[in-house]
């Protein structure tokens, strides 16, 4: 069985507004997709239909080559969710509600009890198993959020903004676990809108807006969606001895300026000439001191894509 | 199904408001009306008692006359005499008038074979004059035949009633923890009303869709829960009852049980039926059905039987009493009737939370 999660023309109205429009992904087993965008755009309500918490307006889910339907019961097993808003029984401990959703999962006795440890374990609850969320950081309420999630082992796991106001360390904390649960297999849908954690741990990325997908690829294949030149800055010694002639010469270098020590650049993405210019420098005597690229990041893809920040 | 109905019933141990609504607040208004009214209750039997109407068989031809001067030379307030032929002559009469009891005398043995609507006050009284009337009956009867020495026999002894014919009394303590009891019983209502309200704010309720787990089996699971630990309630109170008030729920314990836990399970699911259709007015137009049912049903002070068919409370509760205090024979009526509404509107909760997309 090699297909995960298949998404097909996904749509949702509520009343007149569309919250989500015809938007279609696959994600392979094994990957991370990271689903990106602004407040409002979608994501929850795309997960919740893919889920079936929401029923679809019209589209397709397909999970490991079967159906998701809403009756579909069995399937429900493969995956598991993490919510967007914390889902926490406050009367029961930690390991209660964990237990309990174990339990909901058909699971039972022995199997039940180490499933519940593990899952503790995973986001280091262990401490505090017997205790009431009630007494919890933010931080370990979420990382409680994510236990119940995981405690039947999914196959699939939906993550939406598992993040959303913690601290550092407990965000990194969740973020080492996530990387952890995919280098044993586990499929991952993680939505967000803090590009930092979609380039750290997805593989493909769906930008989506206003409820449409308006983009779809990994890291790399966004960035070069947005521009096709990229600028780099190389520091030199020696400035005097270089000659700019012929580092314009050079095909796929589309400007070159010097600035005291530094040599700016603007390069082809797709013929990338950085080798060869690098190569004349030291032809030319001019030692090179550092190379500065700066990153075109997510936040710059979607400034591009839509002309607003991802963020305000 | 069994996850679901733990998880219910170690919430509802553990919500500190349910000791209050279904422990405290029930115990302590048994014990202070039963201390307020306690003079109540006893002047309000007096004042009410008619008079009883005896239908007499004696046996034996020659006792037959005794019996006649005594009773008609004894005259006790609300008792009168009225030999009969025989004793199937006394019934039949018995069975068509209140206030009568056909009372059979064979030597020095009494019988009350049939007593229809006694209260507790007349049946003392009658009780007590047939005991004197038996115990004068022997005293003669050894004097003049065996000679032998007048020594006093136990009245008790003397005296067969025919226990299942026979009202017996009810402290104001005992009404009250009955009424109350059934009184409770309503404010389960208010865990129906908020059943899937905390889950849904605390979002668990979604998540628990997510599970295998259908929406239908949620639903009659989590009612599952509620209603078990109500059946805890009612036990629980049911002890401490017996023991603070001795009441006798020995005398129908299963019949008694199964009353409450009807009433129970039907306040619970109407609970939880309005704040399926009406989630905003839920909550005060219960209040208001509480308060109706509580005061028609004799919750507060004894109503009429009219008063009490209008109200499940009075369903359960006149067949409690009756069940409890006198000899009447079970009367299933007010459990099954609060079975089947309680069956019916689950049913349609069933079908209205299914057809919604979260419930
Ligand atoms: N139950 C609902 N009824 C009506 N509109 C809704 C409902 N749920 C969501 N919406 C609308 O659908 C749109 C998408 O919402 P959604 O929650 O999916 O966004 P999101 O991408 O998850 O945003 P966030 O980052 O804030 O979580 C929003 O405009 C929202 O107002
Ligand atoms: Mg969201």
């Amino acid at each position: 069985m090699t297909t995960g999660l298949v998404v097909t023309g996904l749509t949702k109205k509520f009343g007149t507004q569309v919250a989500v429009d015809n938007v279609s992904f696959t994600v392979a087993p094994g990957t991370v997709l990271g689903l990106l965008g602004p407040n409002g755009a979608g994501k929850s309500t795309t997960i919740n239909m893919i889920t079936g918490l929401l029923n679809k307006t019209s589209g397709r889910v397909e999970l490991f080559g079967e159906n998701l339907t809403p009756t579909n019961t069995a399937i429900r097993r493969r995956f598991g969710v993490v919510p967007q808003e914390l889902a926490i029984f406050d009367d029961l401990s930690a390991a209660e509600n964990v237990r309990y959703f174990g339990g909901l999962y058909g699971l039972r006795g022995t199997a039940l009890k180490t499933a519940v440890t593990r899952a503790l374990a995973v986001v280091d609850l262990t401490d505090h198993a017997n205790q009431r969320p009630a007494t919890f950081s933010g931080g370990m309420q979420r990382r409680l959020n994510i236990a119940m999630a995981i405690v039947h082992q999914p196959d699939l796991l939906f993550m939406d903004e598992p993040t959303v106001g913690i601290d550092p360390q407990s965000r990194n904390y969740i973020l080492t676990a996530i990387e952890k649960m995919r280098a044993n297999g586990m499929t991952v849908v993680y939505t967000s809108h803090y590009m930092e954690e979609v380039e750290r741990l997805a593989d493909n990325i769906v930008i989506i807006d206003h409820g449409q997908v308006i983009a779809h690829g990994t890291e790399a294949e966004l960035v070069n969606l947005v521009t096709d030149a990229k600028q780099v800055t190389i520091v030199v010694n020696h400035a005097d001895q270089l000659e700019l002639a012929a580092i314009t010469a050079i095909a796929g270098v589309q400007q070159a300026t010097l600035h005291e020590q530094n040599l700016q650049l603007v390069l082809d993405v797709a013929s990338n000439p950085l080798n060869q210019v690098l190569m004349t420098l030291i032809d030319q005597g001019v030692a090179v001191d550092s190379i500065d690229q700066p990153k075109l990041d997510l936040e710059t893809v979607f400034l591009n894509l839509t002309g607003r920040n991802l963020r305000d | 199904m069994i996850t679901v109905i733990k998880r219910i019933l170690l919430q509802d141990l553990r919500l500190k408001s349910n000791y209050i609504y279904f422990l405290i607040m029930p115990v302590s208004l048994m014990v202070i009306l039963g201390l307020v009214l306690q003079s109540v209750f006893a002047t309000q039997l007096d004042a009410t008692v008619n008079p009883v109407h005896v239908q007499y068989v004696v046996k034996d031809a020659q006792q037959a006359k005794l019996v006649k001067q005594l009773v008609t030379k004894t005259k006790v307030a609300h008792l009168d005499f009225t030999p009969r032929a025989s004793t199937k002559v006394a019934q039949a009469y018995v069975r068509n008038h209140a206030n009568t009891a056909a009372v059979t005398i064979e030597q020095a043995h009494i019988q009350v074979a049939t007593a229809k609507n006694l209260n507790d006050y007349q049946n003392a009284l009658l009780k007590g004059t047939l005991a004197e009337l038996a115990q004068t009956l022997g005293l003669v009867k050894t004097a003049i035949h065996y000679q032998r020495p007048i020594v006093t026999v136990k009245s008790a002894e003397l005296v067969t009633v025919n226990r299942a014919q026979v009202q017996r009394s009810a402290t104001s303590f005992q009404y009250y923890a009955l009424a109350m009891m059934g009184m409770f019983m309503l404010y389960f209502a208010e865990i129906g009303l908020d059943m899937f309200g905390k889950a849904r704010r605390q979002q668990t309720l979604a998540r628990e869709l997510l599970t295998p787990i259908s929406k239908g089996q949620l639903l009659n699971a989590t009612v599952a829960g509620h209603l078990l630990y109500g059946l805890l309630v009612i036990a629980v109170l049911m002890g401490i009852t017996a023991g603070l008030f001795q009441m006798p729920w020995l005398r129908a314990l299963p019949f008694a049980f199964a009353n409450f836990a009807s009433l129970m399970a039907l306040f619970l699911v109407l609970g939880l039926a309005l704040e399926t259709v009406a989630a905003q007015l839920g909550e005060g137009v219960m209040q208001i059905v509480i308060q109706l049912v509580a005061f028609l049903g004799g919750g507060y002070f004894p109503t009429s039987t009219t008063m009490m068919a209008f109200s499940p409370l009075g369903w359960v509760m006149g067949p409690l009493r009756s069940a409890l205090w006198t000899s009447n024979p079970l009367n299933w009526s007010g459990v099954w009737l609060s079975l089947s509404v309680t069956a019916g509107l689950l049913g349609l909760i069933n079908v209205v939370m299914r057809r919604r997309e979260v419930f």
